[in-house]
């Protein structure tokens, strides 16, 4: 008997198949992970199972019995619960308040009011909120699971592998059976991983199953008893475990042989080229972000800020990039102090920025293509004449080289940016900004919701943006890719950075430790 | 290979107005059929106003002019992001500051009217910088400030032309107005020229020298939207404020920019009216047409090409509008509710149709 059968799945969206035949099966008490590129079609697959989409043909049999799920009240109804990659948390209600979110009186009792009438009861159950029976079962799923979390603790003060606790523990209040976690570990550090997959392993022997989406095989391998890999719409393969590796994945993900393994030489260190100073800085609230943040890059060094997101990262690039208005300390570019200066001045002195949410902050998403590739350089020669007249031929003379030196897969360079897929976004980019002869490379989330191809590619252009003596700081979240690519890691943790290593002195899991904020514990252990 | 699929994409685009249109004037035409009205004679009722002779056609013209102006005034500050909601004060401001330059300078012709051309701009301008400066400097969004510094252009202008510019003789009228302008500052007509052509309109119809205004204007604003580098970052930072600041584009400069001019294009609203219509300054000009100019900017999506044809329209509609009360006793309200049901219609169908080819777009870009 399956937990879930889902079967020949089609669903179509006007000229693209977005699923085309797709079968897919969970047992119980089993980790099922599925993997393939971004706009493989895992996305629809999923929001059809939580009754987000109807499926144009196709059946989806839960138990063994044909189900039609009409939405995500629905699906949860039927057991299926989903841990989406952002959080859908009240960030001010406390855990307990989160947990019960939508089902506040499914537990309540009404104790005091037994002896009343059975209409006003119903009344009351409708009307006055009463936690006391869910707050038991709360308590109960966390014991039963070792998801320890403070049940009154407010959920903005949590950190982010609690939250997710807590949205773990959401969907099994709703008694789901079926629980998906699309790229859980994403925003986790390895200590968090390793605890995630033990609340995996403590679900699997109650007998629920897990879907399991990732991009990291290397957690795939670790975790997943089943693994079926999605190219394109469709199936290409359901595997066990056993006998498969990271190479074999990628090769079927990709549909061609991937490097996975980064070559990347020892830097070869030239002059200092950003000094970061003592630097402190507030937000609008008056929140402190950064506090006395120091640091060197030298030329053809790569520097990676290892950190759980909402460290401070985003506002340490701003602070670089941007002229934000500090509290402290200095920010020297070759020895120059570039304060005073805006971001065209900046730009102009040598600093290249690819920044985390390209969509936001770093394209004209319904410009073309060739006015995106000269943005930021658009209002100087060849750009345009002396008159400050735009000169057309020039602008998509200039994209034409770039989008053939930088693969950048387009129809042509008339194309609007948001009409390509985001590893193609990530290298015109990238291509943009390296044509600047930059002297500093800003790398935020470089590879964010790119696919491996276009990861592979990103990674060599780092590395060889290093080779040219670039100086480049690396931000990333994912801490393999700041593992891979940096020659030194600082570790951010509340606006500080709290330790340096070189990379050659230290591991993943000890910068992951770091990472947690552990420092007296790492002192104490040392 | 490139090109075609380039004009596939501007053909549909040009397909939603036009299905507006036609969608409004079925709509129409089931009210006129609702109220009890013979549809045929009012089809025959708006062609009448509308075509039936060139006067009729250069009327549909004339007053699409002040109508063409607001919509590029609005379009411009659309198109750099800015919400220029203002623009009705800055036409009657401007409008007033141009006169005071047509009542008060003595100079030639061919220097006045240039002259009030400039200090109208200036007026509108003016009436916008203070909008501008609180939203770049101060952080104050630019609807509120705008609609109440139209409020205060509406009662500034009224004392004004009461108290210290009044020009009331108690002659043939009593409304309250200023001076006459000076006859050099007055807007001729070019009404010679295009029945020269071989265009027969009658000499009331007022095409005057506010159309060569409009015509430069418009080929100004096209120019610097889409040749020139300030433009460029107009069109960015009305598009992506953050990636503009990222690029380096001095954003709160491009928007001061964008919103002085804007306010100058205003100002010349009100040119036909006061320099060729009237010969004086009044605060009973046509009040609206700054508003008229949000929904034409609209419907010509922001384009100085496509306000051309928006503002025929609206202008197109009016006449219909007089028409419909002229010849079948529909009562004028009546066009107005289609207008308003056009504006929504095509609005729709235009944002419709965008992301129907923002589709077909990203499918081709696999």
């Amino acid at each position: 008997m399956s937990l879930l059968e889902m079967k020949d799945i089609t669903k179509v969206f006007p000229g693209v198949v977005a699923n085309d035949h797709v079968s897919f099966d969970l047992q119980k008490g089993e980790v099922h992970a599925l993997v393939g590129e971004n706009g493989a079609g895992k996305t629809t697959l999923m929001k059809i199972l939580y009754g987000l989409y109807g499926p144009d043909e196709g059946s989806i049999s839960i138990n063994d019995s044909v189900v039609q799920i009409a939405n995500p009240r629905d699906a949860i109804r039927k057991g299926i619960g989903m841990v989406h990659q952002h959080f859908m948390l009240v960030p001010v209600f406390t855990v307990t308040e989160n947990i019960v979110l939508g089902e506040e009186n499914r537990y309540a009792d009404y104790s005091t009011s037994s002896r009343a009438a059975s209409p006003l009861r119903a009344i009351m159950k409708w009307l006055v909120l009463d936690t006391h029976g869910a707050r038991d079962r709360i308590q109960e799923l966390m014991d039963k699971n070792q998801l320890v979390v403070d049940p009154d603790a407010p959920v903005e003060e949590l950190s982010v592998g609690l939250q997710q606790r807590v949205e773990i523990l959401k969907i099994l209040f709703r008694g789901a059976e079926i629980l998906v976690f699309d790229e859980p570990t994403a925003v986790l550090t390895p200590q968090e991983v390793r605890d995630l997959f033990e609340t995996f392993r403590e679900l699997k022997a109650q007998g629920k199953g897990i879907i399991f989406i990732s991009h990291k095989l290397d957690e795939v391998l670790d975790i997943a008893d089943r693994i079926t890999v999605v190219r394109r719409g469709k199936v290409i393969k359901t595997m066990p475990r056993k006998g498969a590796t990271k190479a074999g994945i990628a090769e079927l993900m990709v549909g061609k042989p991937v490097l996975l393994d980064v070559d990347n030489p020892p830097a070869s260190p030239g002059d200092v080229v950003l000094q970061v100073e003592h630097v402190s800085l507030r937000d609008e609230r008056g929140t402190s972000v950064l506090h006395d943040v120091s640091f060197e890059i030298h030329a053809g060094e790569i520097y990676g800020v290892a950190g759980v997101e909402g460290n401070g990262q985003s506002e340490l690039v701003r602070a670089i990039a941007d002229r934000v208005p500090l509290d402290d300390g200095n920010i020297r570019l070759a020895g120059q102090d570039v304060k005073a200066l805006d971001v065209r001045q900046r730009r102009e002195a040598g600093i290249a920025h690819i920044p985390e949410d390209r969509h936001r902050f770093g394209l004209l998403m319904p410009f073309s293509l060739a006015d995106n590739m000269s943005l930021g350089r658009h209002h100087r020669p060849p750009f345009v004449n002396r008159f400050q007249m735009v000169q057309t031929r020039e602008v998509h003379r200039f994209a034409r080289e770039a989008i053939a030196e930088f693969d950048v897969r387009t129809p042509s360079e008339d194309v609007p940016a948001l009409a390509l897929s985001g590893g193609n976004q990530q290298k015109a980019i990238i291509a943009r900004e390296m044509s600047g002869k930059p002297s500093l490379l800003l790398a935020s989330q470089p590879t964010r919701g790119v696919d491996i191809g276009a990861q592979e590619f990103i990674y060599k252009q780092i590395i060889a943006a290093k080779k040219e003596g670039i100086a480049i700081l690396l931000v990333s979240a994912d801490l393999d890719e700041i593992m891979s690519l940096s020659d030194r890691v600082g570790v951010i943790y509340k606006g500080r950075i709290i330790k340096t290593f070189d990379i050659k002195d230290t591991s993943k899991e000890q910068v992951g430790f770091y990472m947690m904020g552990e420092e007296e514990n790492a002192e104490a252990d040392n | 290979m490139r090109k075609p699929t380039i004009n596939r994409y501007s053909i549909l685009s040009l397909l939603a107005p036009v299905f507006g249109f036609v969608t409004a004037m079925i709509i129409l035409l089931i009210i006129v059929i609702a109220i009890g009205k013979n549809p045929g004679e009012a089809v025959a009722a708006i062609l009448r106003m509308t075509t039936s002779s060139a006067s009729r056609f250069g009327t549909v013209v004339s007053q699409a002019i002040p109508l063409y102006i607001a919509g590029i005034a609005v379009a411009f500050a659309f198109k750099g992001g800015v919400f220029n909601i203002g623009v009705e004060g800055q036409y009657f401001v401007g409008g007033l500051v141009g006169a005071i330059a047509g009542i008060y300078l003595k100079l030639p012709s061919i220097i006045h009217i240039p002259v009030v051309v400039l200090f109208a701009m200036a007026g509108g301008a003016l009436w916008a910088a203070i909008p501008a400066y609180l939203k770049v400097k101060r952080g104050v969004h630019e609807v509120i400030t705008t609609i109440m510094f139209n409020n205060i252009a509406i009662y500034l202008v009224n004392y004004l032309v009461n108290v210290p510019l009044s020009g009331f003789t108690g002659g043939e009228s009593l409304e309250p107005q200023t001076k006459a302008i000076q006859s050099t500052a007055l807007f001729g007509k070019l009404n010679g020229f295009f029945q020269a052509l071989g265009w027969k309109i009658g000499n009331h119809v007022y095409l005057d020298y506010s159309l060569i205004v409009a015509i430069v204007m418009g080929f100004i604003v096209w120019f610097v939207l889409f040749k020139t580098r300030y433009g460029f970052d107009v069109r960015a930072v009305g598009t992506a404020l953050d990636a503009s600041h990222f690029a380096g584009i001095r954003i709160g400069r491009v928007q001061i920019g964008t919103f002085l001019m804007s306010g100058a294009l205003a100002g010349l609203i009100g040119l036909q009216e006061i320099f060729a219509i009237r010969g004086y300054y009044t605060y009973e000009i046509a009040a609206g047409v700054g508003f008229d100019g949000i929904a034409i900017a609209l419907i010509g999506r922001n384009n100085p090409i496509g306000v051309v044809f928006a503002a025929l329209l609206f202008s197109f509609l009016k006449q219909a509008g007089y028409g419909l009360q002229l010849y079948v006793g529909i009562a004028n309200s009546v066009s107005y509710v289609i207008t308003g049901l056009m504006i929504l219609i095509i609005v729709i169908a235009n944002e419709v149709m965008t992301r129907y080819i923002r589709r077909l777009r990203r499918q081709e870009a696999g």
